[in-house]
């Protein structure tokens, strides 16, 4: 197993910044502890099945399939962890912190706030295909679909979706920003004001 | 903003989401990795006993959920329920004193045996009358109007009335809802007819029902089965017979099921037929097994089957 452990490790290295992004975008509009929770089981799950997989060389697209549907199985877990408190398996360590808790970076905000928006199967394609690089035909693999077609028009319904949901985003930033000279002008919505607040002080920059 | 534009800011968002840069946490992320794999490793030698603790650490609200959920279920299992249940009918009659026939002619009725009588002689307003109570252990309603129109068709009845006799039974939801169903299980190695016919008549003694049954040997050896299941409230709408021998094994099944009343207005025989046949599915149902019998409006349909299944010992 230690030999398998080093393997793991090994091919892991080169598609770990990815994995991490991707995951991070996945739990796009969840908690930072959250989204590392993500990835720690899918991290988990492949160290454990790694003696499965046969053929190394589609460890890449194996390990994203792996995290997509860790996502999936906790989109789950995280409507139910509001009545319930999941026990995490108390043999296991904490994964050490992975995303940045004060990041407060405007472009991510619009961004993340977008992706919140799409369904889980729209998200998890357009950043299997925009993060990661993965082509139609491997995304229709680890997204389990019959055919092409159903995933090229989940990435063509996800962009249309993306773009729209940018544009309202940054369209509410620019309004903000000709408005600044009333900063009493309190609407009321936590979201617009946390926006407002973001373009004010991108402005003072 | 046009599409182009459009275009530009959504790969600008992309753009800088693809530049972040999380590779110097791999170190630790891949330290963590070899402490847990041994970890695991470590867990795969625990004792079961101790996976089973772990589980139960692990699960504890799930669990507690669990065993109140069932406990709700065996409370409500037990909860008494009050259920009314019928007795009998009673008819309650007056007839003058001069009726002197009377008494004969209600004798003559086939029913009365099974029924309780009592007369006594009384005075309304001066007039002499005789006051009957009859009692109708395990009669159905229908059974006590029919009673009373053969009754009053003797004549010369001052007054007449029917009261069901009911009481209030309380008893477990589970024991009320297995009321209507009952099986009988014999092994019938060895016996007589009528060793087997006493023990079956014992066994529904013993449930509280009442039935005809009576078996005959045949030459080839084979038993049959003669059962006559009068519509009464003490017997069960529906149960189960199983008989073993030492050349198999018989099962008799009786349902029983009510049919809408509207259900073949207007239907043809033929039409009435097949819905029988479709709703029973049994394929050895023939034609003449499905008796219809129609009076005005009314359909009356029965149905009269003798199929035989019997399974050898080795068949399941």
């Amino acid at each position: 197993m230690s030999k398998d452990i080093r393997e793991f490790t090994g091919l892991l290295e080169p598609l770990y910044n990815d994995a991490v992004k991707y995951s991070k975008a996945l739990c796009a509009g969840w908690s930072p502890d959250d989204a590392e929770d993500v990835l720690q089981q899918s991290l988990l799950l492949a160290m454990e099945n790694f003696g499965s997989l046969r053929d190394t060389s589609k460890f890449r697209s194996w390990f994203f399939k792996i995290i997509t549907t860790t996502f999936y199985t906790s989109i789950r877990k995280h409507f139910w962890k509001k009545f319930l408190p999941l026990d995490d398996n108390p043999n296991v360590a904490s994964m050490p912190e992975v995303y940045d808790r004060t990041e407060s970076n405007d472009n991510k905000l619009i961004l993340s706030k977008a992706l919140a928006r799409l369904n889980s199967k729209e998200r998890a394609a357009i950043l299997l295909f925009e993060i990661a690089d993965f082509s139609i035909e491997e995304i229709r693999i680890i997204q389990q679909e019959k055919s092409l077609s159903a995933v090229k028009s989940r990435l063509s319904r996800a962009r249309a979706k993306l773009k729209k949901y940018i544009i309202q985003q940054e369209n509410f930033l620019t309004q903000n920003e000709a408005s600044r000279e009333y900063p009493g002008d309190f609407t009321g919505d936590i979201e617009n004001e946390t926006l407002k607040l973001i373009s004010e002080i991108r402005i003072e920059r | 903003m046009n599409a182009e534009e459009k275009n530009r800011s959504l790969e600008h968002h992309f753009k800088r989401l693809k530049a972040e840069n999380y590779t110097d946490s791999f170190p630790a992320v891949e330290n963590w990795l070899y402490k847990t794999n041994i970890k695991i490793e470590n867990q795969k030698t625990e004792r079961k006993l101790q996976k089973m603790k772990n589980f139960f650490f692990a699960h504890k609200l799930r669990l507690v959920y669990t065993v109140i959920a069932l406990a709700v279920v065996i409370g409500a299992c037990n909860m008494p329920v009050t259920q009314t249940e019928s007795a009998g009918q009673m008819i309650t009659l007056t007839v003058p004193a001069d009726n002197t026939g009377f008494h004969e002619k209600l004798n003559s009725l086939p029913w009365i045996k099974n029924a309780q009588v009592s007369s006594n002689e009384n005075t309304n307003n001066g007039v002499s009358q005789t006051l009957y109570t009859i009692i109708l252990p395990n009669a159905t309603e229908e059974d006590a109007k029919a009673y009373c129109k053969e009754i009053e068709a003797f004549g010369n009845i001052t007054t007449i009335r029917m009261k069901s006799l009911n009481y209030d039974l309380k008893r477990p939801l589970y024991s009320a809802a297995l009321d209507n169903f009952f099986s009988i299980k014999v092994d019938a190695t060895g016996m007589s007819d009528q060793e087997l016919e006493s023990e079956v008549q014992k066994q529904l003694k013993e449930q509280g029902a009442e039935m005809k049954i009576s078996f005959t040997t045949g030459p080839d050896g084979r038993r049959d089965i003669h059962l006559e299941n009068p519509e009464s409230d003490k017997n069960p709408k529906s149960f189960e017979m199983t008989i073993d021998e030492d050349n198999g094994q018989e099962k008799v099944k009786l349902l029983q099921r009510k049919a809408d009343p509207d259900k073949f207005k207007g239907k043809s025989d033929d039409e009435i037929r097949k819905m029988i046949k479709d709703e029973f599915k049994s394929p050895g149902l023939k034609d003449s097994d499905i008796i219809i019998t129609r009076d005005g409006d009314k359909v009356q349909v029965k149905v009269e089957s003798n199929q035989k299944d019997i399974r050898g010992p080795g068949d399941k």
